[in-house]
């Protein structure tokens, strides 16, 4: 008996060794890009002699049509694509919580209410709704716009998640005593729902800081991202577009930096829910 | 059941109109409109172009734009299409039924493909097979697909040029072409843009189908289904059909996604479908346009989660009470 | 007599006929990028509704080879088969050709001119090139084959403005439709014209197919169909030209050069195209109104800061860095091809240590932490506005900040799309902005935008010696006279600097080398297409 858990420990354990350090190395990459980056990812002095270069010993990743090294750019939009991800799927959360926590709370109208202005938030389709604001800011887009934009038309998922499972907590035993003994609701919230939403939401999060970071590669592509000359990795791939046939690397590289990060957090979430034994996606 | 599905149609209607709306709103609060868009306008003096706005009403107030726009999409007219300069309705007809096309075929391959593979895992977690399968779906489901189609683009009209680039249909012959030519036509433009949507979304059911696969594997109704004597095969089908659910309630959840995917793919394969005028008409801020696909989009959306709740309710007879 | 004159007429007639229809023959793909909106020629506005108005309509007469415009020396015969000056030059005369026909067999008349002018004008159909219609007061019909155009001055222009705006349209087709409803009208996706090709039909997204007309009196075209294949992009569009899927690309970029140029069934052309651009900065105060002088902008009022800028900036390396061969350091307001006498201009040199010591004496003599100059506590900082449509533009951008930077000028670089662009640029609420212009042969839109009452000068450049010479220049009867004061004008700009004149954009087209054509035309590559052809034994 004691022999199974061990063992169950064990595979436990190398379940999750895989993803932190995954996670470990693109933080150290992210954190540490101005150590790291073999150059600087502004235009050079002499850019003129190095245009379009395909990878070499030099420049592993090829330079762009700045004579940019690519490898330092993709290392330094890690930067920013990531941060920027997390950013905003913190934002996400804390709004998708606070409102679906409300909404089951306090129930009756306004949760009906709630819910049904939620469902008209999720009937918008998100891109559509990406690509009308930004495409449409006046100004330029600075990186916090952009991160609650995208904190700001995310969270409505995590609502429909959250108000769904206080629902249900609301009904378990805990909650009926804390209801009868009128502890009050800021408090019910705090003391007694959150530590049991917080699987769902760990678990969510990865998959949303996933779904974050191809969105913004995918809109940073469109031209509607991140600002240039800031590097993200929509940005680099954008840079590439232009030319696709001959110079692939500008394409290929940040794709799969994006993919490293994406199944990280995938990884991450499944390590997750098998700690919370949780058996279904939450969808 | 009936009057629940008029309820959640009804309900569905005003989700769309509020979408639409807020769409509207966001539209024209933003700063230029479709002449200041106009490759070049800063060509035509400012007065020239005042009178283009009155002419087109964009000059009056946002109420009364409102006003005559709901009016039209009442009529199931979307009025005047600034950046196709055609009734929007003439626009969705010739483009709708091409991105439908594509959504449609994609959304069945993948529904087919992944709840195929998804079954084969289901049936064998754990084995070399599944865990191969498993890591090649998670890949899948992890690469973007605007990024995806950009890789099958350079692949396969470039490095090695065997399949058409864009369109629908190749510009000069196809009309010389004999029926099984143009068909053919039709299928080697279409190879591309499907791949690229269908390698996500057989990811996406495949992985569904395993998870519901291997918790049916758990359930008491089939240890009861072996102690009788079933044979495995049997017992396999009962499983599958009773894994299907997900897999169902997860097409009509997926409907957006293939939407959003449809507008890259569009975008990089010259499809003419609606994704790629979705886009033009965002950057020359076609107000008509716009509207009606967000109209279309959400719909979309809302028609896809109806399915999603009826087609459960159809399959398992408990979730029908709810 | 005359009934063997009708012979000989009818036998030489049939003998065109057969040797074109020897030559005649096949097929042409274009692969284009953009669009057509509307085939309605007065809402025509961009190059792709340029291309195949000019092959599905026709104007009365087409500007000659060294593009002249004074007077009517060098141009040639179209719609019209020849006109005639009154002697106080106020009315010209055109004499259409009997034999013009619409593409659906009716005759062109001269009631199809009158109306033309009319549909041009009218304030409804607002279109484009009412502008450059004013100085005619009318059109008559003197009879069913002649037109009379009305000026209200002689200018030098007069025979470009009559010739070079209208393409002539149908009247029996049109003239039933009220004025209000014209642009929207099925016509201008259905388009009739009595051009060498007629339209076949039209996928829009996806391709627009022309045909030749064949039964034309003036001579078909050479080619028998002509097909433009719409592409989401420029690589897309050279995948398609490398793997034989289009015949012909109008707009190669560097990266493309080099594949093309590998490929053994392809060859790059030269073509010319009348455009340049230019960092234009706002002279004034952000948000002045247009059109009348204001206080003048904190930084970019000063002349010694903005002639800095453009002498801090290594504009040839920056222009072949981006256009490789494709571009050129623009010289001033106008393209090469239509400044007269480009060695007679002298640009400001590309000189770092002038530049700084040119702020220097501007009172820019402070730095703050990081390196951008200082006057008081005001940083040396400006906006530029870039559209996001140009990738030509943006990636310019990004090197002029370097540039600017290396003098301690802090630019922040702002992309947007064309829509909100357009706005801040009107309400004049920009610094500076990077923008080019499409130059038509003639240059009187100068004046439209760098003359101070110009309807078009968003930058405020107000200078009375420019104004002065481009004035002239443009009512100067003598080519020679007008030439001189041209170029004198355009020296005014470069020294006064009000832009940092930055490039002009050539273009290299790839061909098939089954495709065969003359020379391309200064002012637009697609004016020749009737008389390209496919080597008949490529077919």
């Amino acid at each position: 008996m004691t022999d199974r858990r061990k063992r169950a420990r064990g595979r436990r354990a190398r379940r999750w060794r895989g993803p932190l350090l995954l996670v470990g190395l693109l933080a150290a990459i992210a954190l540490g890009a101005p150590w790291i980056a073999p150059y600087s990812p502004d235009v050079p002095p002499t850019y003129a002699t190095q245009l379009h270069l395909p990878p070499s010993a030099a420049h592993p990743f090829g330079t762009d049509s700045f004579g940019r090294d690519v490898l330092s750019r993709v290392i330094h939009g890690s930067r920013v694509s990531l941060s920027l991800s997390v950013a905003a799927v913190s934002l996400a959360l804390l709004l998708g919580t606070a409102y679906g926590a409300l909404a089951g709370l306090i129930g009756g109208t306004v949760d009906r209410l709630l819910m049904r202005m939620l469902d008209v938030a999720l009937a918008m389709p998100r891109l559509l709704l990406l690509l009308a604001v930004a495409a449409f800011f006046p100004t330029r887009l600075p990186l916090t716009a952009f991160i609650l934009l995208l904190g700001c038309t995310g969270w409505f998922e995590v609502a429909r998640l959250v108000r769904g499972e206080v629902q249900a907590l609301m009904h378990r035993d805990f909650m009926l005593a804390a209801r009868s003994l009128g502890v009050p609701r800021v408090r019910q919230l705090w003391r007694h729902l959150l530590p049991h939403l917080f699987p769902i939401l760990a678990v969510t999060a990865t998959l949303n800081v996933a779904g974050t970071i191809t969105l913004e590669a995918g809109l940073s592509f469109l031209g509607l991202g991140v600002q240039p000359p800031t590097p993200s990795w929509g940005n680099i791939m954008l840079d590439g577009a232009d030319a696709l046939f001959a110079n692939w690397w500008l394409t290929v590289f940040p794709g799969l930096a994006i993919m490293l990060a994406v199944l990280t957090c995938h990884a991450l979430g499944d390590a997750l829910r098998d700690l919370f034994a949780m058996d279904q996606l939450p969808a | 059941m009936a009057r629940r599905v008029l309820t959640r149609l009804f309900h569905t209607v005003l989700v769309v109109w509020t979408a639409a709306s807020v769409a509207f709103l966001l539209l024209h609060w933003a700063p230029g409109d479709p002449i200041s868009a106009m490759a070049d306008a800063s060509r035509v003096p400012p007065a020239q172009r005042a009178v283009w706005r009155a002419q087109q009403g964009f000059d009056q107030p946002l109420a009364v734009q409102y006003g005559r726009w709901l009016g039209q999409v009442a009529r199931a007219d979307f009025g005047f299409s600034t950046s196709q300069q055609r009734p929007t309705r003439d626009v969705l007809a010739s483009r709708l039924p091409n991105t439908l096309l594509l959504m449609g075929l994609a959304l069945l391959t993948s529904i087919a493909a992944g709840a195929a593979l998804g079954a084969w895992q289901g049936a064998r977690v754990g084995s070399v097979g599944d865990r191969v399968l498993s890591s090649l779906m998670l890949v899948l489901y992890a690469v973007p697909e605007f990024w995806v189609a950009l890789l099958l683009l350079l692949l396969f009209t470039y490095y090695l040029p065997i399949l058409p680039a864009t369109g629908m249909v190749d510009a000069v012959f196809h009309d010389q072409m004999g029926p099984w030519e143009q068909l053919q036509d039709r299928a080697a433009h279409l190879v591309l843009p499907w791949l690229s949507l269908t390698l996500m979304g057989t990811a996406v059911f495949a992985r569904v189908q395993r998870a519901a696969m291997r918790d049916q594997w758990r359930e008491p109704f089939v240890r009861t289904a072996f102690a009788k004597g079933l044979t495995d095969t049997t017992v396999r089908r009962q499983v599958w059909r009773t894994a299907l659910l997900p897999v169902v309630t997860m097409a009509g959840l997926f409907l957006p996604a293939v939407l959003t995917g449809a507008v890259f793919v569009e975008r990089i394969f010259g499809w003419p479908g609606i994704g790629s005028a979705l886009l033009q008409a965002i950057a020359l801020r076609d107000y008509a346009l716009v509207s009606a696909c967000v109209v279309l989009g959400s719909a979309m959306t809302t028609i896809g989660s109806l399915f999603a709740d009826l087609a459960g309710a159809w399959l398992d007879p408990r979730m029908r009470t709810t | 007599m005359a009934a063997l004159s009708l012979i000989l007429l009818a036998l030489v007639a049939c003998g065109r006929g057969d040797r074109s229809r020897a030559a005649a023959g096949g097929t042409i793909v274009i692969a284009q990028t953009a669009e057509p909106a509307t085939f309605f020629p007065p809402r025509m506005s961009q190059v792709p509704e340029q291309i195949v108005v000019s092959l599905l309509f026709e104007r009365l007469a087409e500007l000659g080879p060294e593009l002249n415009t004074i007077g009517d020396s060098g141009f040639v015969p179209a719609l019209a088969r020849r006109w005639q000056w009154a002697n106080d030059s106020l009315s010209i005369a055109f004499a259409l050709n009997p034999q013009a026909r619409w593409h659906d067999g009716v005759p062109v008349r001269a009631e199809d001119v009158r109306y033309t002018f009319h549909a041009y004008t009218s304030p409804v159909v607002a279109s484009e090139g009412r502008t450059l219609l004013q100085n005619i007061d009318s059109v008559t019909v003197r009879d069913s084959l002649t037109a009379v155009f009305w000026f209200a001055r002689r200018t030098p222009q007069q025979f470009l403005d009559a010739t070079a705006t209208m393409y002539i349209l149908p009247a029996h087709l049109l003239s039933a439709i009220p004025d209000s409803t014209l642009v929207r009208a099925p016509f201008g996706r259905q388009p009739v014209g009595s051009g060498p090709f007629r339209f076949a039909r039209w996928e829009a997204g996806s391709r627009l197919e022309l045909v030749a007309d064949s039964t034309r009196a003036s001579g078909r075209p050479s080619l028998d169909r002509l097909v433009f294949s719409y592409v989401p992009d420029l690589p897309a569009a050279t995948v398609k030209l490398l793997a034989g899927e289009a015949d012909f690309l109008d707009q190669v970029r560097p990266e493309g050069i080099a594949a093309i140029r590998q490929a053994p069934n392809l060859r790059l052309h030269p073509a010319t195209e009348l455009n340049y651009a230019f960092v234009g900065f706002n002279l004034e105060a952000r948000r002045s109104p247009l059109g009348k002088p204001g206080a003048p902008h904190p930084i970019l009022g000063d002349m010694r800061v903005r002639r800095a800028l453009t002498m801090a900036t290594d504009r040839a390396t920056i222009v072949r860095s981006v256009l490789d061969s494709l571009g050129t350091v623009a010289l001033g307001p106008a393209p090469r091809a239509l400044i007269p006498d480009t060695a007679a201009l002298h640009p400001l040199p590309f000189d770092v240590a002038a530049a700084s010591a040119l702020l220097d004496s501007a009172g820019w003599t402070g730095r703050a932490a990081d390196g951008t100059r200082l006057r008081g506590t005001q940083r040396l900082a400006f906006e530029l506005l870039v559209p996001s449509s140009s990738p030509t533009r943006i990636r310019m951008s990004v090197l002029l900040q370097a540039a600017f930077k290396t003098i301690g000028v802090d630019l922040s670089v702002l992309t947007q799309d064309p829509a909100t662009l357009g706005p801040r640029i009107d309400a004049r609420d920009f610094d500076a902005y990077l923008g080019g212009f499409q130059a038509s042969p003639g240059l009187q839109g100068v004046r439209q935008v760098w003359t101070s009452t110009g309807s078009s000068n968003y930058q405020g450049y107000r200078s009375p010696r420019f104004d002065q010479l481009a004035d002239s220049a443009l009512t100067a009867f003598a080519p020679a006279v007008s030439r001189s004061l041209w170029t004198r004008a355009f020296q005014v700009a470069i020294d006064e600097a009000p832009s940092l004149w930055l490039f002009e954009q050539s273009t290299l087209v790839a061909a098939h080398r089954r495709v065969q054509f003359p020379p391309f035309r200064a002012d637009g590559w697609f004016y020749t297409i009737p008389a390209w052809s496919v080597d008949p034994t490529q077919r």
